[in-house]
């Protein structure tokens, strides 16, 4: 099979050195702010020059160098079940959810509420039936619980209802030392699961160049316990980066680099992906936008400087700003989703369920979705020529005016050649608006309907608890 | 509005060794299988050109010298005018523009958004949309109006176009009368035939039949536009697993074959005759045996139809942007940025049918001329890519702004706000408290009132007076219709 992924080229080689040359400039020159002492005297020692007075780190290229020498090349993050493990290296794609979202639309009501642990569950066992959607990473922050459960409610109840790899942003150490250590005893063993991780965690760094106290501190104890880890910069082209593309590319390099660094100066060779999110911020509102086609394509771009490093990227695509499942919704999903895909992305999350600028999930938006990832990944199969699919043959033997129903290449290629759509409606106008006249967002409601309602016992077992944790 | 024309070059499905192979099968076509030729004229020119033929099947094969020659003799750049400068396409290498396809018979209506048919005044209401709207690039005339018949649909269909557009406007013919009959009408707006062969604001369509049939009709409608030397594109529509192979590279390969071969019938009639190099290739639903319009191969094959025009170095006329959908839903948003960004990523030069359609290409909408209007301009927004220079990459003012800081009041984001990206329309952008007290429309509620807001307020720069009399006085089967 011919894969297309990484055909797309935004950037030439010579500008991908150029916003690498720029990357490094700013790590030396400008450096990054690091809230969190004790991790700044690790850098010191480690060989960063350190501003004290300012918390600021300034890192050379032979640093830089020598830590993404360590950096491993590609990443595996494996499925509970085996059959959904994500080997990310090269230009291989994968797409997945995204989060974190307050708000959902109610399957049954189609009103806006608050999104709360049932969700969680019922999300977590929607994606594991639809096949175009790989990873879960835990798409809601939910209302019903405290803050201080937030990891271990979000994590649990994903956990119990999918098999696929799950990754989740956290919220306290606490939280993070609990969801490891209840993925150890699913596991069997801190050695297995360090050996078959079927979670990992997302922190963060602050556009621009800046990491949070806490975050940074996560990132540490999340890679001394041997979890996979990604800590993405969020620029905002315009607002907290340059308004340019090729300007927010060079800092949120330089940032999403830092992140890779700090885990490998922490532990070599510890699992990390090179993470990004970048965004756009609206001239007329003032608002950021997440659907925007300049932040497809950044992410598209982003997924270029990755490949150019050899590290696995987690970027981001498909967020609409869309409020509601609409057309808006359709393309600008796809066109996101497009881009990124066809650069070779490896890991792209926020690829299903979001709309409302990443405030708001739908349920039947990940049925939408999976339509759409399902569209792109047949672009990746690209055009096969051989002989045999020239058929020079079948047209000789066919003729001029004859018809190609009952040809040998017809016969053989009918069920493979072209993508069989779930969501696609094939009827009649008349015969369509005899059955109700159903536009796509209520068939997709259908659909989820009918996967949610077979939710029957959770995939696994905790000791002294009663899963899912909802109310 | 972004720059038309912007270059396509990041995307390419095919490998130069793939090419290569395509090339081969459609000689082998062309020079072993043959294609029926139905119209006298175009059989007999070929004959006497030095083709094999048969005149009882009347399969025609072609010397491979032909075609090659044909290839060199058709201009690897077109330039199709428009009545006002600004709106010249120039149609070469891998240079990108976007518009408007059919045709079609039925359309939603503005106001009850019943569907219904289309009537003299939506042809007209659509090419003023279109003038108005600015990513559009082209209209090629998107609907037939139920009061027109084949014998006065042309002058209709041209001078409603022509009214209300000063876009580029290309057309399907359905008379040979008809074909002259707007030749004179827009010469007459031009000032005469020379100016019009000169600076040609107006083109046809005509079409080969698959598989591999040069119909009667349509051939001989070719060769009076070619002898005119009128722009003309020369579609062919193999449907993959009907009228074509099933598989991607084969319909492509019996795509190109059928399109060449009219292009060798232009170019032997008149050589140099600038004509573009066309498909409307896609797939068929095996059930239903109805035209996919949003299918992802379309858009692949448009893709790789792309790099074959390039490789053959003819100016493309492809089709991308259109929706299986009833209605301008989320399925229509999906599928109509699919293909029109792989086609558009790939360079193709002339995409059409990339504004308004939905239903299988039966159907358009007045609000969805508006969606796609957006649409194109974020395609075109991605085509255009990203310019990495020393001042966009931004290091000063990175430094400026330094670690924890913002770049809101920043020079450099005053600078680059107007140009460096694409400005929405009809996409939503407002915080949702907002959103809700304005209605909660979506994006197609908002779009049918910027459609209505155009069609109320907008006016096009029109036909000067004197000679709107005198094309009315003379064409007395145009027919005007003041009411709704």
């Amino acid at each position: 099979m011919i894969d297309l992924a990484g055909n797309l080229q935004i950037l030439s080689e010579k500008e991908i050195k150029n916003i690498h040359n720029k990357s490094l400039k700013i790590l030396k020159n400008i450096g990054i702010e690091v809230k969190n002492k004790e991790i700044l005297e690790f850098l010191a020692d480690k060989g960063a020059k350190i501003n004290k007075d300012k918390s600021i780190v300034f890192l050379d290229e032979q640093l830089v160098n020598k830590a993404l020498k360590n950096a491993p090349s590609s990443v595996t993050l494996y499925s509970r079940d085996g059959e959904h493990d994500l080997h990310l290296s090269g230009t291989k794609v994968y797409t997945g959810t995204g989060g974190t979202a307050v708000n959902i639309y109610d399957l049954n009501s189609n009103k806006k509420r608050r999104a709360e642990s049932v969700d969680l569950a019922n999300i977590a066992f929607l994606v594991e039936n639809l096949e175009n959607i790989d990873f879960y990473v835990i798409p809601v922050f939910a209302d019903d619980y405290a803050k201080e459960r937030a990891d271990e409610i979000r994590f649990i109840n994903s956990l119990s209802y999918t098999n696929k790899h799950i990754m989740g942003g956290v919220y306290s150490l606490e939280g993070i030392k609990k969801v490891i250590d209840y993925a150890v005893e699913i596991a069997g063993s801190e050695k297995e699961l360090k050996k078959k991780p079927f979670i990992s965690m997302i922190t963060s760094i602050m556009s621009p160049l800046k990491m949070e106290a806490d975050y940074t501190g996560y990132l540490k104890y999340i890679v001394e316990r041997g979890i996979p880890v990604v800590a993405p910069p969020a620029p905002i082209a315009g607002a907290t980066s340059p308004l340019t593309m090729a300007g927010t590319l060079a800092q949120m390099n330089a940032e999403a680099l830092f992140g890779v660094i700090l885990t490998q100066l922490i532990k070599p060779g510890a699992r990390v992906l090179y993470g990004i999110v970048p965004t756009t911020m609206d001239l007329k509102t003032s608002s950021f936008r997440f659907g925007s086609i300049e932040s497809g394509i950044m992410n598209a771009a982003g997924a270029q400087l990755a490949q150019f490093y050899e590290l696995p990227v987690y970027n981001t695509a498909g967020v609409s700003d869309s409020k509601l499942p609409d057309i808006e919704a359709g393309y600008e999903k796809m066109g996101n989703i497009l881009l990124s895909a066809l650069a070779g992305a490896n890991f792209i999350h926020d690829a299903a369920g979001l709309i409302d600028t990443g405030l708001t999930v739908a349920y039947e938006q990940y049925v939408i979705d999976n339509e759409i990832l399902g569209m792109v990944k047949k672009v990746l199969q690209g055009i096969e020529v051989t002989d045999e699919r020239l058929a020079l043959s079948d047209i000789e033997k066919v003729g001029p005016g004859g018809n190609f129903l009952t040809a040998t290449t017809t016969l053989k290629y009918m069920r493979s050649e072209l993508y069989k759509q779930d969501l696609y409606n094939a009827d009649r106008w008349e015969e369509w608006q005899k059955k109700g006249g159903l536009d796509a967002k209520d068939r997709a409601r259908e659909i989820a309907k009918k996967i949610i309602a077979e939710k029957e016992e959770p995939f696994i077992k905790i000791k002294d608890k009663i899963l899912p944790i909802t109310r | 509005m972004l720059d038309k024309g912007l270059p396509g070059e990041s995307y390419k499905p095919f490998s130069k060794a793939d090419l290569d192979r395509i090339n081969e099968s459609v000689m082998g076509i062309l020079t072993e299988t043959g294609v029926e030729v139905n119209s006298e004229r175009a059989f007999e020119l070929l004959k006497q050109n030095g083709a094999k033929v048969d005149e009882e099947s009347r399969i025609v094969k072609l010397p491979r010298s032909m075609v090659e020659d044909a290839v060199d003799s058709a201009p690897s750049k077109v330039v199709l005018y428009g009545r006002d400068k600004e709106h010249n396409l120039q149609l070469e290498d891998n240079k990108v523009h976007f518009g408007t396809g059919g045709t079609v018979l039925n359309i939603l209506d503005l106001d009850s958004g019943e569907k219904r048919k289309v009537n003299i005044n939506d042809v007209a209401n659509i090419a003023r949309l279109v003038d108005a709207l600015d990513n559009i690039h082209f209209l090629v005339i998107p609907v037939y109006p139920y009061e027109c018949n084949d014998q006065n649909v042309d002058v209709n269909r041209f001078y409603h176009s022509l009214k209300n557009t000063s876009k580029h406007i290309m057309g399907g013919i359905y008379s040979k009368q008809g074909i002259h009959d707007v030749i004179d009408m827009a010469a007459d707006i031009a000032g005469g035939k020379a100016k019009l062969k000169s600076e040609p604001f107006i083109s046809f369509i005509t079409c080969v039949v698959s598989p591999l049939r040069l119909d009667r009709d349509y051939t001989d409608f070719l060769m009076e536009i070619a002898e005119e030397g009128l722009p003309v594109a020369i579609p062919a529509e193999p449907l993959a697993g009907g009228t074509g192979p099933v598989t991607i590279a084969g319909n492509i390969v019996e795509m190109t074959a059928e399109s060449l071969a009219g292009v060798v019938v232009a170019q032997l009639v008149n050589p140099g005759t600038p004509v573009l190099f066309a498909s409307t290739a896609s797939a068929m639903d095996m059930k239903t045996a109805a035209y996919l319009t949003g299918q992802v191969e379309m858009g692949l094959m448009h893709a790789g139809v792309a790099q074959v025009a390039q490789y053959y170095d003819i100016p493309l006329y492809a089709t991308a942007g259109m929706s299986d959908s009833k209605i301008p839903d989320i399925q229509a948003g999906y599928e109509k940025a699919i293909t029109s960004l792989l086609t558009g990523l790939a360079g193709a030069n002339f995409i059409h049918d990339a504004a308004g359609l939905l239903e299988f290409c039966m159907t358009v909408a007045y609000e969805q001329y508006v969606i796609d209007n957006e649409i194109i301009g974020m395609a075109m927004r991605a085509v255009r890519g990203i310019e990495v220079s020393e001042d966009t990459l931004g290091e000063k003012v990175i430094k400026e702004v330094g670690p924890g800081g913002h770049f809101l009041t920043q020079e450099h984001t005053l600078k680059h706000m107007r140009d460096e990206f694409f400005q929405p329309d009809i996409s939503d952008r407002q915080r949702r408290e907002l959103w809700e007290e304005e209605g909660a429309l979506n994006a197609r509620e908002r779009a049918l009132k910027k459609a209505k807001h155009i069609l109320a307020d907008y006016k096009p720069q029109g036909i000067n007076k004197k000679v709107d009399r005198r094309i009315k006085d003379k064409y007395a089967n145009i027919i005007i219709n003041e009411g709704k």
